[in-house]
């Protein structure tokens, strides 16, 4: 490619034996071949051009298109059991862009850790001679590698940091020993578990009723790690101050049992290591205020991340004075545990039979005979059906349902004497907005579809509307059949 | 006197201009649709997180209570 020095500096030597005429030639025909060369340089780089286009309008597009068809329709069909998950966690999920311009505390360990797996991707590029090559091609190979270690750091704890399911700790406890390198050991953790949950089960041994509710309750909720072992796995380094002796499950106990006697309780699965926890999550404050949405992709100026907000909030306000039987809620101020927080959203189980059992104090057939007389009180003369009109759901405490579990037992005498068990209503825990936000509505409409498309009918059935409409028509066109109008829609 | 090779590269350049303006449109628009499929493919990758913590945290609860039954 390059000439010699000699040829530079004199480029007429090999021209030496005529001077003048061969030499002007020579360069008039060098500047014509120039342009020529030019010229095919400049048509090759038009056709590359028109060739790149007509590529990307003719064969990648229709490709795309059909992928984003595809898409689309994965999307509708996601879209049902993505509101089903959301409702069964009562929790909106969303996504949301965010320029990159600035980086927090943990999103700077993942760009650290992926700017670490960088040097080997670099190495492939040494193979290209042009520098630019060399430089576009190490910035898609460092995307990629971006991405891909966003994939492995977010893709075990993404959705369980947001609790989804109330196992907020047991996330980013795998997330905190994923990144130290070490497996989970499950064998470690559980002798303590088994160990507590024996020890409470024996202090349970008087209750057999309620011990039996507890077991139903265990095997309802997902498994979790004990509370002890949450706070050893989250930041022990932190929560625990220099003073304090080492944490042990043991100790946690003692802390718990101690903050338990100043307290009333109603139920004593309540502070139990191993009950779900529910009112009581672990998250440190600190990092609770400098805590952002998980980081769900990051491309070169934005940012995706996932926010999950409550869609509704707590029914009833809860009393710091008064417990409650289930959920209860402890105050930062009165727990010393540094990582109390309020209560995210989560699964309740006010639903289950259990707490359905228990509320309306569903008793077994034996205790029939009891006296129930001797248990009215006599200091609230008012009628059960006033007292249900009188109370707001929102502010119903503890107290409340106490006192309305013992008017339930007065109204469940005439149940009682006839035969059967109460009717049980879940009208005032459950109101009729809730039940609308229910996906009955898209999951009516698939059946109908499938009914519809299984039966033949197979045009225009997007909606509800034109599949009834639809229906009718048929059936009003049919010569042989004969439905009669439903009475119900033509009294109103 | 003009040269014949300057006005033939005008008109190639000229050209080359359209074509790269042409192929930076179609860039854009391609751009913009995987944007957009994208954007609607977070939603799937949402909720494939989603059923793999819901299927990790229904292994785990099963095998906590011993009710794993082995497929048959």
């Amino acid at each position: 490619m390059s000439r010699p020095l000699s040829q530079i500096v004199q480029p007429s030597n090999p021209m030496a034996g005529n001077p003048t005429g061969p030499r002007q030639l020579s360069l008039t025909e060098e500047l014509e071949r120039l342009e020529q060369s030019i010229t095919l340089t400049m048509q090759e780089i038009d056709r590359n051009f028109s060739q790149c286009h007509r590529i990307i309008t003719h064969s990648i597009m229709p490709i795309v298109d059909k992928y984003a068809e595809h898409s689309r329709d994965l999307c509708d069909n996601i879209s049902f059991w993505k509101s089903f998950f959301e409702d069964s966690a009562d929790v909106a999920i969303g996504t949301y862009e965010q320029e990159a311009t600035t980086m927090g505390p943990d999103e700077t360990t993942n760009y650290d850790e992926s700017t670490a797996h960088q040097e080997e991707p670099t190495e492939l590029t040494m193979m290209q001679g042009d520098e630019e090559q060399d430089h576009t091609l190490t910035m898609q190979v460092q995307d990629e590698d971006t991405d891909s270690t966003d994939h492995d750091l977010e893709d075990e704890s993404i959705l369980a940091s947001m609790n989804l399911t109330g196992r907020d700790n047991l996330g980013k406890a795998r997330r905190v020993e994923s990144r130290n390198g070490k497996q989970p050991k499950w064998a470690a953790i559980q002798s303590p578990y088994e160990k507590l949950k024996q020890e409470v089960q024996s202090q349970q041994s008087a209750r057999r009723q309620l011990s039996i509710d507890d077991s139903m309750e265990e095997s309802m909720t997902p498994p979790s790690l004990p509370a002890g072992l949450d706070a050893l796995s989250l930041n022990d380094i932190k929560s625990s101050s220099i003073m304090d002796p080492p944490t042990t499950p043991d100790t946690l106990r003692q802390k718990q049992y101690r903050r338990g006697m100043s307290r009333v309780l109603d139920s004593p699965e309540d502070d139990s290591p191993f009950a779900p926890q529910t009112a009581r999550q672990i998250i440190p404050s600190s990092n609770r205020t400098a805590r952002r949405d998980p980081l769900l992709h990051r491309a070169v100026d934005t940012n995706w991340r996932v926010e999950a907000t409550p869609k509704r909030k707590t029914p009833r306000k809860v009393n710091p004075n008064t417990t409650t039987p289930k959920h209860r809620v402890i105050p930062s101020f009165q727990d010393s545990s540094p990582m109390s927080s309020p209560p995210p959203p989560q699964i309740t189980t006010v639903f289950s039979p259990v707490n359905t059992i228990r509320r309306f104090n569903i008793q077994p057939r034996t205790k029939i005979d009891a006296p129930q007389t001797a248990r009215r009180d006599p200091k609230t003369p008012v009628t059960a059906k006033k007292r249900w009109d009188t109370l707001d759901p929102k502010t119903m405490t503890a107290k409340d349902l106490l006192l309305d579990d013992e008017f339930d037992d007065d109204d469940d005498d005439d149940f009682k004497k006839l035969g059967f068990s109460p009717p049980v209503t879940m009208q005032f825990t459950l109101p009729p907005s809730r039940l609308m936000q229910t996906p009955a509505k898209q999951a009516s409409k698939m059946l109908v579809n499938d009914i519809m498309r299984s039966a033949g009918f197979r045009a225009g059935f997007a909606g509800g509307d034109d599949t009834q409409t639809t229906m009718e028509n048929s059936i009003d066109d049919s010569p042989t059949s004969f439905v009669p109008k439903p009475a119900l829609y033509d009294s109103d | 006197m003009e040269s014949p090779h300057e006005s033939q590269q005008s008109l190639l350049l000229a050209r080359i201009i359209g074509n790269v303006e042409k192929l930076n449109e179609a860039v854009k628009e391609f751009n913009n649709r995987i944007r957009e499929i994208n954007a609607a493919n977070l939603e799937a990758e949402l909720f494939s997180h989603m059923w793999q913590n819901y299927q990790s945290y229904l292994e785990m609860n099963l095998e906590e209570t011993n009710s794993l039954v082995p497929p048959k």
